[in-house]
């Protein structure tokens, strides 16, 4: 990897490259309930996942510029 | 000096497994008790002759003027021989090993961390790979422990040594060995309690490695089971053992249900934000350059977490959000040529060939996700009229 790309690069992703162990943890057992991804209690979902895949986004920008391209094309 | 004697002889002649462990740890942190001294003169106050060697062992690895790979061999030595007495122990001992083998084990990661002079850290992993051997004996001791009650057996520590066992093949960059382990393990489950009896920190670490190990042999649908096991076992409190699973389970959900993580688990975990929120906003918007560009800034991250193969199987993905887009500026037209798909590609900054295009539609419709045909000759995507696009179109 070259020095420009790692002064673009986050550090964030350096950090996590170098970091790969997976933790010992503090106790050896615990219940179902503290096996729970803890998220904020404000969210409005406690969802880890959500099915954005069918989101339709054909009021942005990209649509009216892919509308405009196409109708060229015609 | 004399009261850690009788301390340890009373542990030791009442199997009290938890106890010994903290006598035996080796950290002087949280064993003030271990006592500097001539560690023969210990051992010599040690009733049961069997136990001799191991405090003798315990108090040389106590020394803490020596170096790391004098530390390093000291704590092998002394794991050795809690493994010669364990023989003929029961599951009581088990405590005992588990903090000897995981000291042993932060020694070494410690040293490799700290030591930067070559010679001397590939000394450290010489030694680490020995130590190695020794912990695959522990996790030996426990898979073929004969006693002839279930509840009494080391049996209950295999899933632990398979944990280090891993832990250390990881460090010593030897991933592959980590399977062969896994192998004989799985072959012998049936001799095993069920996985689900054993404690969670230890079924957590074993589902977490085997959902990396099935992203390195590009399984992707056993690695989302197994990486889902490990989330869903996961102690709340180890939030870094969290982000790590999450780190390989996010590109495995998406290429298993389309699914992409919620708001609130990308504020929980910013750094997760920064390395996946780019490529799958890119990737919903059918945004190919953007998508690319993210990927490659973050390819060496990738690489090192067997997680390429995953990623690279998204993009089919974008160039399918991209042609679902053409569909719908062109309102949902059943005929699209490769022209148009093309304009749409060179839009979005992507220079790729009509063939490259025609197969992208071909893989689609080989995946049920796009329903009609090529038309070769007219170099046209012939769709059905309704429900052309099963996982997109709900509305169709």
């Amino acid at each position: 990897m070259s020095d420009k790309q790692n002064e673009d690069k986050p550090k964030v992703l350096v950090t996590l490259e170098e970091d790969d162990e997976f933790e010992d943890f503090p106790v050896e057992d615990w219940n179902e309930a503290e096996s729970e991804v803890k998220l904020a209690s404000n969210s409005n979902t406690q969802q880890l996942w959500e099915e954005d895949w069918d989101h339709d986004d054909a009021e942005d920008d990209f649509s009216a510029q892919l509308k405009e391209e196409l109708s060229k094309t015609r | 000096m004399a009261t850690y004697v009788r301390n340890l002889n009373a542990a030791i002649n009442s199997r009290n497994g938890l106890q010994l462990a903290h006598l035996l740890a080796v950290n002087p942190d949280t064993n003030p008790t271990a006592p500097q001294t001539n560690a023969l003169a210990v051992a010599a106050g040690i009733t049961n002759q069997v136990w001799q060697p191991v405090v003798e062992a315990h108090v040389l690895a106590c020394n803490d003027s020596s170096t790391p790979l004098e530390r390093l061999q000291a704590h092998q030595a002394f794991l050795s021989e809690l493994n010669r007495v364990s023989e003929k122990e029961d599951v009581w001992i088990l405590p005992i090993l588990y903090a000897a083998s995981t000291h042993l084990r932060g020694i070494g990661r410690r040293a490799l961390k700290e030591i930067q002079d070559k010679e001397a850290k590939n000394e450290i992993l010489t030694q680490l790979e020995s130590s190695s051997r020794v912990v695959n004996r522990t996790l030996t001791l426990c898979l073929n422990d004969r006693h002839p009650s279930l509840q009494k057996s080391k049996k209950w520590g295999t899933y632990f040594f398979v944990g280090e066992l891993c832990k250390l093949y990881f460090l010593l960059r030897k991933r592959n060995m980590s399977k062969s382990v896994i192998k004989v393990v799985e072959s012998m489950s049936r001799d095993l309690p069920p996985l689900a009896s054993y404690p969670r920190s230890h079924t957590c670490t074993y589902s977490y490695y085997r959902g990396v190990l099935s992203l390195m042999d590009d399984d992707v649908e056993q690695a989302q089971n197994w990486l889902t096991q490990a989330l869903n076992q996961c102690f709340y409190k180890s939030t870094d053992n969290q982000e790590l699973i999450l780190l390989h389970l996010i590109p495995v959900q998406f290429l298993m249900t389309n699914q992409v993580p919620s708001k609130a688990v990308w504020e929980k975990f910013p750094r997760l934000h920064t390395v996946y929120h780019q490529m799958l906003t890119a990737l919903l918007r059918g945004d190919v350059l953007s998508f690319d560009k993210a990927v490659t800034q973050r390819r060496s991250l990738f690489v090192k977490k067997y997680l390429y193969l995953a990623v690279e199987k998204m993009r089919v993905f974008v160039f399918e959000k991209l042609f679902y887009r053409v569909f719908l500026a062109k309102d949902k037209a059943t005929r699209i040529t490769i022209d148009d798909y093309q304009a749409a590609a060179k839009l979005v900054g992507v220079d790729v060939s009509p063939d490259f295009l025609e197969a992208t539609v071909s893989n689609m419709i080989y995946h049920d996700r796009l329903k009609g045909y090529i038309s070769r000759e007219r170099h046209t995507v012939v769709l059905r009229a309704e429900g052309a696009f099963p996982k997109l179109d709900h509305a169709a």
